[in-house]
């Protein structure tokens, strides 16, 4: 959770009604999120930290820090592996 | 708390399934043959691919594009699974050198594509039959009295439609016989004739994308029994099925009726009889009778509802606005709520700019059926029409959303349902018309997204650029603008001379068509 994340320039980010969609201009990828991923996808190019951004879903949502940390960090490993962000 | 990503890229492996060496597979769509020879651990084997495609479309690389049912001989023959195909085409497709134009321009495109694989090249008629080679591998096309002794055990492969198709054809819909031009009894009989032997056969209904009408599905079932050499009462039932077809073929209804009701005694858990029953009941304006017996279908099938229930999406597709709305009218007199159908009467009022008639069919067929993505990106298109530009951004949104996760438009070239794959080719050009939409209404910042996404997908054109220029500018982004408007200027002779390619292969085509009538 001490680490940040840095969004490739060469993404793109759509909000489609709650949910979006990003596209990354290097590979042609499209990759959906749903209405949660879309908000930790906003709170991660806002703040960058995921420590940050599990703190700020705890406070919006009603779920443990475990719960939450564990969906981000899947969601972080999803996004790797299609490049459209980098962990440092 | 749950973050779900969709979308991601495609997947080729099949479902794991557990085959027996010498059984019949029976399935939905082509593709999943490949899958079958492919689990089975086939190698090396002679295909006799008897149907009125060819479905040898070239794959450029198959582990990270679709294998479909236009194009799964492909990998059959790249991965070594077959080492020789014989295309069996129908028999009226070979009556004249006419009537097999259309096999030669296929055979051409086929070892164009091919050619880009490996030594790929179309030999010409030998013996009356069509010879190519394909990665240095034979390819014959004949009718079924051509096919020579084959002493191998074959890869026995048939698609329904063989049955249904009198002709191939090359770039037009093809008719459909009005009954079968060859039974499956027949068609068993002259292959048993040939002296065809296969511990490996796989047959398709192809219902899904119209080639397969869905009241002879049940032709694929008589074709499985029969190749598995069934001899119970299942096939007796399918028998007296087709008696029914034949007399409907005649004209006697009733008469057609009673055999159908007697086949529905026979074959208790097949929705076949009951769809047939429905359909000669809408016809005799009974309708009640034939809600009931449709209802009575779907229970035992529930592969009945589809966008393919009736041939209206067919006929569209052929230019025949008529025979398409006659078609969905039967279905809605025997399915009220068949989304499919109301899609399909709206698609024709947009055809004639009926938008409010339009738009009030795509209202019924969404509300049947909330993930339907064809009617939200037509409704889009009716709402623009009558500049609600609001609703149709919803529209359009909403239909970006179900491609995301998972809808795909009902006229795709399909996959095996095992492909849980992203597939939606017009996504791109939705994002274009999106941003167009969001730029009328000022939403600039998500307009330009919009722009950039559809251009970066391969929407670049000329027109999406200046566009995209134009609210760079509004933006005050008078550098980047600038960059669009340059950009797309240097596109400008390419577009012209695609638009040009394009216009004269039409009007060549349309050309062709009256001349050859």
């Amino acid at each position: 959770m001490t680490s940040r994340i840095k969004i490739s320039d060469d993404v793109l980010f759509q909000e489609l009604q709650g949910e979006a969609v990003l596209f990354n201009l290097k590979s042609g990828v499209y990759f959906g999120l749903d209405t949660t991923g879309t908000r930790m996808w906003q709170l991660m190019s806002e703040h960058g930290a995921l420590s940050d951004v599990v703190k700020a879903m705890m406070q919006e949502y009603d779920v443990t820090e475990e719960r939450c940390a564990e969906d981000l960090v899947n969601l972080v490993e999803k996004l790797k592996e299609h490049d459209l962000v980098s962990v440092e | 708390m749950n973050a779900v990503a969709r979308g991601s890229p495609p997947k080729v492996a099949g479902e794991p399934v557990v085959l027996t060496p010498s059984s019949v597979h029976l399935m939905e769509n082509h593709d999943g043959a490949y899958y079958i020879w492919r689990d089975l651990g086939v190698k090396d084997r002679i295909l006799v691919h008897i149907d009125a495609h060819h479905d040898m479309w070239w794959a450029e690389d198959t582990k990270a594009s679709l294998v479909t049912i236009a194009n799964f001989i492909c990998p059959a023959l790249k991965e070594g699974i077959v080492r020789e195909v014989f295309w069996v085409v129908p028999d009226a497709t070979w009556e004249s050198a006419r009537a097999r134009r259309p096999v030669w321009q296929h055979v051409k495109l086929i070892a164009k594509g091919f050619s880009k694989g490996g030594p790929s090249a179309v030999i010409g008629m030998r013996e009356g039959r069509l010879k190519a080679v394909l990665l240095g591998k034979p390819v014959t096309v004949c009718p079924l009295r051509l096919l020579p002794a084959l002493g191998d055990d074959v890869l026995l492969d048939i698609d329904t439609d063989y049955l249904l198709i009198p002709r191939v054809t090359c770039w037009n819909y093809e008719d459909h016989s009005p009954v079968p031009w060859l039974w499956p009894r027949d068609l068993v009989k002259r292959l048993e004739e040939a002296g065809i032997r296969s511990t490996v056969r796989t047959v398709v209904y192809s219902v899904e994308g119209g080639y397969t009408p869905l009241k002879w599905k049940y032709l694929g079932d008589e074709l499985a029994a029969r190749l598995g050499g069934s001899k119970d009462s299942w096939l007796d039932g399918l028998e007296v099925m087709n008696d029914g077809a034949r007399a409907e073929q005649r004209g006697e209804r009733e008469a057609a009726a009673r055999i159908y009701s007697e086949a529905a005694r026979r074959l208790p858990d097949s929705a076949a009889p009951w769809f047939r029953l429905a359909l000669l009941y809408a016809d005799s304006g009974q309708t009640e009778e034939g809600r009931n017996c449709y209802r009575e279908a779907v229970r035992r099938d529930s592969s009945y509802v589809t966008a393919y229930s009736s041939q209206g999406f067919h006929f569209e597709w052929r230019e025949e606005p008529e025979r398409s709305e006659q078609e969905h009218s039967r279905m809605l007199a025997i399915a009220p709520q068949d989304p499919y159908a109301y899609l399909g009467m709206a698609r024709l009022a947009a055809r004639k700019k009926k938008w409010a008639e339009a738009e009030d069919w795509l209202r019924q067929s969404i509300e049947a059926h909330h993930s339907l993505m064809d009617a939200y990106r037509i409704l889009a298109k009716v709402l623009v029409q009558q500049k609600r530009y609001g609703e149709a951004i919803e529209a359009y949104e909403r239909s970006l959303k179900l491609a995301l996760a998972g809808a795909r438009p009902i006229d795709l070239i399909l996959t095996h349902p095992a492909q849980h794959v992203f597939l939606d080719p017009e996504h791109s050009l939705i994002h274009a018309r999106l941003a167009r939409l969001y730029s009328l209404t000022g939403a600039d910042r998500k307009a330009v997204t919009g722009f950039r996404i559809s251009i970066g997908a391969g929407c670049d054109f000329p027109v999406l650029r200046f566009r995209l220029a134009r609210v760079y500018f509004r933006q005050k982004h008078a550098g980047k603008a600038a960059a669009e408007i340059w950009a797309g200027v240097r596109r400008l002779p390419v577009t012209m001379w695609r638009a040009c390619r394009r216009w004269v292969r039409r009007t060549g085509l349309r050309l062709g068509t009256v001349l050859l009538g």
